[in-house]
């Protein structure tokens, strides 16, 4: 009776076929195990993990509240949020078309090519491979000035948006 | 079940009625899926706006004192008897930085206004001396209305020897 | 105990409601991840190096967690706050100072969403440089970089709400920033009058923020979320080495 039962269940289903060596041939099989409990016991710690985190901090630190919005008197300096503080500090250096549409669409553009652009198959699933040096520099090198663009527009502008270092006080009206 | 429903093989030369309909369908289809997803878009474009008039009155002429005022509610700044004016002499200049929209604050020491947000900087003539501001800020005309009051006309942009003599 | 496991997972409710019995034995642990819809969109079995913490880190993960308490404090907060000019700020002090927990939900809001950008960024650089986006799964990295600028419109959509100084120029600063959209008199005036739905901030900006903020955005967000995830089972798991060997299709 019972092994009639499982005869009737069908434990898997056809996906579709690919090309590619099966896994038994010349190497290893892969070893894997049941995501129940395995895969889904560590997601739930990672849940705790974060919903603790995030509590912690809203317990301990207050999230700003300015002044009521006027339009008559613009802080100085008036910052927007700091991840868009590397658009606003690109945006000071000349034509606002060219900092603020020509510069992230280029951006967004040339991101959403990656995968089209490097069409190697080195290093997959590999940290930093040495393969990839090249195109790991070059990436890097974008983050270093995106994230140092936020640093600038973040800690090194003051009133008038004007150069002050860290060490350096701002004027006081 | 029944085998009458076979379709035919497929052919570039013919044009079935069947072909037909469904050029219509899909024709028909496609257009009611643009007429409303343009008519969404022109909804979203309001045709009523609840904004102030860019044409207003201020106080009086008496009430600003000689030098840069700055006329916080309509956000321009008014200029009496400085930089070439006489003091009956009065030119309206926008307080919004042709950058981005901040408001720039008038620099008694400097002789000139400064923007907060990224660092512009205007003469006394409203040219942009420093900073990312493409343009320079606007005078606006300012008349006197029939009852004494002076008012701001922000539709008609003026250059900036424009003056009002009272 | 069996006893009490048998009461409690081997009874007709239990089966009605999960139709497999309790995932002890591998066939219940195959069971459970397809029988159940939320469970279904990820594969019955991973790859042991994909569960190592240094594979992602976690990252993508902790992106959904937090997406998932952004919408549940979200819709807390949206019992009080009010989009309306002249109301907004004073619902914002309202949940800080007179609403129970209020502020706790506003700063979990807040923090979340700051994070929520952070990880964004963290995440595409481990999915960079473990060379996870090539051939099949150029295509996720494609929904991905939509997710982090989607996340980037989410935070500036939230950002004007409070109606504070803070938002109120930094909206001025963007909504500026559209009108320079090249030709600047017809795109940009015309894309700025869409945003702010008039020539200046004010009401019409605010609730349009509003609307796109608490349910435009978070919808688009969530949907691609769901095909991200899908797309990740598809591609066969997570990155692996040994797909460098597999040439290109
Ligand atoms: C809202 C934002 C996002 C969420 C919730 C999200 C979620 C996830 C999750 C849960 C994974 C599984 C692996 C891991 O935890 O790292 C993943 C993998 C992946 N993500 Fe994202 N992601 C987001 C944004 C992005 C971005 C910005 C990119 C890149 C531009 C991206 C590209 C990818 C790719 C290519 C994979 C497959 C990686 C592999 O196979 O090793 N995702 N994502
Ligand atoms: S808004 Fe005045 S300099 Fe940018």
């Amino acid at each position: 009776m019972a092994e009639k039962q499982i005869d009737n269940m069908k434990s898997y289903g056809l996906m579709n076929l690919v090309k590619g060596k099966t896994p038994a041939i010349q190497k290893d099989p892969y070893e894997m195990v049941m995501s129940w409990p395995h895969l889904l016991f560590r997601e739930v710690v990672l849940f705790l993990i974060v919903l603790t985190v995030i509590m912690g901090m809203s317990i301990l630190f207050n999230a700003p509240l300015e002044e009521m919005a006027d339009p008559k008197n613009t802080p100085n300096p008036a910052k927007a949020p700091w991840y868009f503080l590397g658009l606003q500090e690109a945006l000071s250096w000349g034509p606002p078309v060219l900092g603020g549409i020509v510069f992230p669409t280029l951006l967004a553009v040339l991101l959403l090519a990656v995968p089209y652009l490097d069409r190697t198959r080195d290093g997959i699933g590999v940290w930093f491979h040495p393969k990839r040096r090249t195109v790991n520099i070059l990436f890097a090198m974008g983050l270093t000035f995106w994230f140092g663009l936020i640093i600038v527009g973040t800690f090194l502008r003051g009133p008038s948006w004007d150069f002050y270092w860290f060490w350096e006080a701002w004027p006081v009206h | 079940m029944s085998d009458h429903t076979v379709e035919p093989e497929f052919s570039y030369d013919q044009f079935s009625r069947r072909d037909f309909f469904t050029l219509v369908g899909g024709v028909a289809m496609a257009g009611t899926f643009g007429a409303a997803l343009v008519g969404s878009f022109r909804y979203m474009w309001p045709n009523v706006l609840y904004e102030p008039p860019k044409r207003y009155k201020i106080g009086p002429p008496a009430e600003y004192p000689v030098g840069v005022n700055f006329i916080a509610d309509q956000r321009i700044f008014l200029v009496r008897g400085v930089y070439g004016l006489r003091d009956n002499e009065y030119r309206v200049v926008s307080a919004i930085c042709t950058h981005m929209g901040c408001t720039p604050k008038w620099v008694q020491k400097d002789d000139r206004w400064e923007c907060p947000c990224h660092g512009s900087q205007f003469n006394t003539l409203g040219v942009k001396v420093a900073g990312p501001a493409p343009r320079p800020l606007p005078w606006y005309e300012v008349t006197v209305g029939n009852d004494g009051r002076l008012v701001v006309d922000q539709n008609k942009v003026v250059t900036a020897d424009y003056k009002l003599s009272i | 105990m069996s006893r009490v496991a048998d009461l409690l997972f081997a009874n007709r409710v239990w089966k009605s409601v999960f139709r497999h019995g309790y995932p002890s034995n591998p066939r219940n642990r195959a069971e459970v991840m397809f029988q159940n819809v939320f469970l279904h969109i990820q594969s019955v079995k991973v790859f042991k190096r994909s569960l190592k913490v240094s594979a992602t880190f976690g990252l993508g993960l902790i992106l959904a967690y937090l997406f998932l308490l952004l919408t549940l404090t979200g819709f807390l907060l949206m019992f009080y706050y009010v989009p309306e000019v002249h109301r907004a700020y004073a619902d914002m002090k309202d949940l800080e100072f007179a609403v129970s927990f209020g502020v706790v939900l506003r700063n979990m809001h807040r923090w979340a969403a700051h994070a929520m950008v952070l990880f964004t960024f963290l995440h595409m650089a481990r999915v960079f440089f473990t060379g996870a986006y090539k051939a099949p799964r150029e295509f996720n990295w494609v929904i991905g970089i939509i997710l982090l600028i989607i996340t980037l419109f989410l935070s500036l959509s939230g950002y004007l709400l409070p109606w504070d100084q803070l938002a109120y120029w930094a909206i001025t600063i963007v909504s500026n920033l559209i009108r320079t959209t090249p030709p600047a008199d017809i795109m940009g005036a015309g894309a700025s009058y869409l945003v702010l739905g008039g020539t200046q901030i004010g009401q019409n900006t605010l609730i349009r923020f509003y609307v796109m903020h608490v349910f435009g955005l978070p919808a688009i967000c969530g949907l691609l979320m769901v095909v991200h995830f899908w797309r990740i089972r598809k591609d066969g798991g997570l990155a692996r080495p040994d797909e460098s060997n597999i040439p290109l299709r």
